[in-house]
């Protein structure tokens, strides 16, 4: 490893000394769009440095979000937002519902986030910004067409410990109204680290098997322009294998893996009628997926369809504001568990009004909306009503309404157990935050704080129901807690120092519930820590940027009942960057070195899930522009 | 000289750093004498550790984690289906990590440990130990006096329950899982082996023969699924089967249920004339001449497994309390009545009782 490290500081001073520009990197921090109704934390700045990190690793960055990993590089990582089981979470792709139609959940494991432009976390239901009621938030991820530049390019590697490797190739231009990218991403690791097995006698160190990863995606981005009309087009190619390492209780090392390959596109035209503004989308994931285990001889796949229409219209009346949409979406599953091809509808018509007020400082929004599901046949009529109001160095936002999720396909179609008449999961949130800002001589402070409160009713939960296990609406499920943030920065000469610092507190109980004596009563749900602190400090000076990162998370209880001693561990993590980039017009260099879990702790992300301790990665990046 | 003195300077050390392990080692342990009362066998939950509780049947009292306590922490493995004891050694069953921990009953301190792919139940007889490894493969282990697998016997697919009776070992083949065709291919074979050649003779039973209990007679009583979910034609009720071990004759079929239903631990009383089993809706029983056949429900309630105290004649319930948290010990007496419950550790299956 010294070695190695002699290597990546030469080349550092190398490329230094070689470099004619010097210039000063940006603090990639996670930006909060202020526009909007929900808070929304936007990644965009964070990929155009980062693009290896996969969309797990980059979301870890979000207090209100819980990342439960199952080991290394690329392993199956789920994400709740707000204590919120991940199947309530939607994921959206330039608009597209991407969400896995058998689980409702999206494994957010092997996405390198260099694969889209700008990734934005919505909190709660987000019918005001988005046209989604999800219960627990939303994830969206977007590729943006460049219609500015003429021709650019970039090329990346990243190397790193436990065999992992990455490659990034993007290009693209614009000619004559016509703007394409294409972007292609490579990662694959071995992840055989070493662990100290603390569940087997004698503690002894082993070795991860059966653990390697690989990713490979391509996509390509195209649009067209003119005076009236607009046409967009972005087609994602993924294909990847996972294979499950042991858990640490296991005596030999696991056989099983999953292949999971996805064909995605999304269509989008836009034009003006008089002074509406239309837009017409249309969308298709198709996934296919498979999970094998020799061992048990358990052979599981399944390929899904969900093609995905809306056309939507926006208007502008002096203060008022008017947005309307109409969507639906055929899904189908076939899978080997079902008996023959599942089908279902899914729509979503939503009217939004907006007033804004005192030369825009104050926005009032009410949009209703009325979701019908054909399978099983449901009408949800809801709606939400949202302020904005600025005021000086003040930002306060506060939203409630109702919001919904529909099972998932197993839910409705599983063979014994499953019910296609599952009520929907139904309810509300109320959220209420501030923003304050100001400047002190050189500092500059941002104070941020929010509080929310949710009821989910109807929840969906699998219960031993004697000869099998059968779906039920069975609690109430009731969200609250909060989140708070400060972030300094200094600027003086050449010295620039930023720190930020996030706190989050989420209880999320059982209400009431239809099974007897349901011990989750009262309890913190499984997985998800009450408190959270994401601390970051930064410092650029002469061109190099140096990030110190110190994340604490509190025990996650893994039983509904809260048995301590079957808790696991609270833990913090330490990751160390270091960072430059060097201008050498046309082209940008940009390097970074890296050391994650810096203090080697040992920690588990799920349970008996072995997790890697300290590693090293090595960043290079090519722009040309 | 001088590489003498460091010779017996590292010598000194690793001496030393030995003393320290055992030191830590015994600091860490809280020994458990299990010389009565209820070894509770709990599954644990999904992705996370089986552990064993001990239920004081005279007092009362429960301690949980007594395996845990006794090894420094470190649990028995992932799904601890089951438990048995042979002289002053107990075997714990872990299918989920794929061994079997054998501890000294009188500190529970883990003392070795029989690596297989599933084991899932352990029989002794004589100076064997029997292990069904409930694969496809269909293998039974043998292992000798020092715990070491010694022989493998070739059985039916799916080799589950197994029972040992009038010298011999009986095994129950339930089938196995069809992965391409996403069904269980069923069995019902109950495989009868001779310790002394390891020789098999088969007998034809019922849909998936589980679980075994020997009545007062000497017969043997097989306890058998039947056709469920996910098994292939999945038309057959739950039944029992009377066999003669001796001669290796099914002797009578007795159903217990509907299609669709299914029965699988079961447990006979001291005296050996009432079989307890559950289904999806409670405890029933069933005299070995057909007494109570066609009664109702005798203790209701969604259980997953039933034991029966040799000692009271009580009846001992496992709720699993949907597999996520800790788990129930009803105590009922004979004829269904509540007496006290525990509360012990995740999915509770079953309990060695002594």
């Amino acid at each position: 490893m010294k070695r190695t490290l002699l290597y990546i500081l030469t080349a550092l001073c190398l490329l230094n000394a070689s470099a004619q520009t010097l210039d000063t990197l940006r603090l990639s921090t996670i930006a909060v769009v202020p526009t909007q109704f929900k808070n929304v934390e936007e990644f965009g700045s964070v990929i155009v440095q980062e693009p290896f990190l996969t969309v797990a690793e980059l979301l870890t960055n979000c207090s209100s979000v819980q990342v439960n990993n199952q080991g290394g590089k690329g392993a199956t990582s789920s994400v709740s937002i707000r204590g919120y089981s991940s199947n309530k979470t939607n994921v959206k792709w330039n608009g597209l519902s991407i969400n896995n139609l058998t689980l409702g959940m999206t494994d957010f494991g092997g996405i390198q986030s260099g694969v889209v432009d700008n990734i934005s976390v919505y909190k709660g239901n987000s019918v005001s910004d988005l046209n989604d009621v999800s219960i627990g938030g939303v994830i969206a991820m977007d590729n943006e067409l460049n219609w500015k530049d003429t021709f650019h390019f970039q090329i990346g590697s990243e190397i790193g410990s436990f065999g992992y490797l990455g490659n990034q190739f993007k290009t693209g231009g614009l000619i004559k109204g016509f703007t394409f990218q294409v972007k292609s991403s490579f990662l694959s690791a071995v992840n055989d680290f070493k662990y100290k097995n603390h569940k087997r006698i004698g503690t002894p160190n082993e070795v991860q098997e059966n653990a390697a990863y690989y990713n490979g995606n391509l996509i390509f981005s195209t649009g067209w322009r003119n005076k009236k009309i607009k046409f967009e087009n972005h087609t994602w190619f993924s294909t990847k294998k996972v294979e499950s390492p042991k858990i640490f209780a296991d005596s030999k090392p696991s056989v099983a893996f999953y292949r999971d390959s996805s064909i995605r596109s999304v269509f989008n035209f836009y034009t003006p009628i008089k002074k509406v503004r239309i837009k017409g989308f249309y969308g298709i994931n198709h996934e296919r997926f498979l999970y094998n285990d020799s061992l048990f001889a358990i052979n599981t796949f399944y390929v899904l369809n969900n093609n995905h229409f809306n056309v939507s219209a926006k208007h502008n009346l002096k203060d008022w504001y008017f947005e309307y949409l109409s969507e639906i979406q055929f899904q189908n599953a076939h899978n080997n568990q079902f008996e023959d091809v599942k089908r279902r509808v899914v729509s979503l018509t939503k009217s939004r009004i907006e007033k804004r007020l005192f030369k825009e400082r104050l926005k009032i929004s009410g949009t209703g909306v009325l979701n019908k599901i054909w399978r099983p046949n449901t009408v949800f009529p809801g709606g939400v009503i949202a302020y904005h109001f600025s005021m000086r160095q003040f930002v306060f936002k506060g939203s409630g309404g109702s919001h919904f999720r529909v099972g998932n396909f197993d839910d409705l179609f599983w063979p014994k157990g499953g019910d296609e008449n599952l009520k929907p999961e139904k309810g509300w949130n109320i959220e209420q935050s501030v923003g304050y800002s100001v400047m002190i001589k050189k500092l500059e402070f941002t104070l941020f704080g929010e509080v929310y409160n949710s009821i989910v009713n109807d929840w969906i939960q699998w219960r031993d129901a004697g000869e099998y296990w059968a779906v039920e609406n069975l609690k109430k499920v009731n969200a609250q807690g909060g989140e708070a943030s400060l972030e300094v920065n200094f600027s003086l000469n050449e010295v620039k120092l930023n720190f930020m610092s996030h706190y989050s507190l989420t209880k999320v109980t059982t209400l009431e519930s239809e099974l007897p004596n349901d011990p989750s009563i009262g309890n913190q749900l499984t997985y998800v820590p009450m408190n959270k602190s994401k601390n970051r400090i930064s410092l650029v000076y002469k061109g190099f940027t140096g990030n110190y990162v110190f994340n604490y998370y509190s025990i996650r209880h893994t039983t509904t009942d809260n048995v301590e001693r079957k808790a696991l561990a609270s833990y913090y993590l330490q990751d160390l960057h270091l960072m430059k980039k060097w201008n050498v017009k046309p082209f940008s260099i940009y390097s970074k070195f890296s050391i994650l879990n810096l203090s080697n702790q040992f920690y588990e992300g799920v349970s008996n899930r072995p997790m890697p301790g300290r590693s090293y990665y090595f960043t290079l990046l090519l722009n040309f522009s | 000289m001088k590489k003498s003195i460091i010779y017996l300077f590292a010598g000194t050390l690793l001496l030393s750093s030995c003393k320290d392990d055992e030191k830590d080692k015994e600091s860490c342990s809280k020994p458990f004498n299990f010389s009565s009362g209820a070894v509770v066998i709990n599954e644990g939950s999904f992705n996370g550790t089986g552990s064993l509780s001990h239920i004081d049947l005279t007092t009362n009292e429960v301690r949980n984690f007594i395996y845990e306590d006794a090894n420094c922490d470190v649990p028995a493995g992932s799904v601890v289906q089951s438990f048995a004891i042979n002289g002053e050694k107990g075997y714990v069953v872990a299918n989920g990590s794929g061994e079997v921990q054998v501890v000294n009953l009188s500190t529970f301190k883990q003392e070795k440990t029989i690596v297989l792919s599933y084991p899932r139940y352990i029989a002794f007889e004589g100076e064997k130990g029997f292990i069904s490894n409930g694969t496809s493969e269909g293998k039974v282990f043998v292992i000798n006096s020092s715990n070491a697998v010694t022989d493998t016997i070739q059985v039916a697919t799916g080799p589950e329950g197994i029972f040992a009776s009038g010298g011999k070992i009986l095994v129950g083949c339930t089938g196995h899982w069809d992965g391409d065709l996403f069904t269980t291919m069923v069995d019902s074979v109950v495989a009868i082996i001779n310790p002394s050649d390891l020789s098999v003779t088969n007998v034809n039973a019922w849909d998936k023969p589980t679980d075994f209990v020997e009545d007062k007679n000497g017969d043997v009583w097989v306890s058998c699924a039947g056709n469920g979910q996910y098994d292939n034609g999945a038309d057959k009720a739950p039944a029992f089967v009377k066999l003669n071990v001796e001669n290796g004759v099914a002797k009578d079929t007795l159903i217990v249920g509907e299609v669709g239903e299914s029965i699988s631990k079961i447990t006979i009383n001291e005296s050996g004339d009432i079989i307890y089993y559950y289904k999806g809706d409670g405890v029933y029983r069933v005299g070995i001449n057909g007494d109570y056949i066609n009664e109702e429900v005798l203790i209701p309630g969604n259980f997953y497994g039933v034991e029966v105290d040799p000692a009271s004649g009580n009846i001992l319930t496992f709720d699993a309390k949907g597999f996520s948290s800790d788990g129930v010990v009803g105590r009922y007496s004979a004829d269904g009545d509540s007496i006290t419950h525990y509360s012990v550790g995740v999915a509770p299956n079953g309990a060695l009782i002594k």
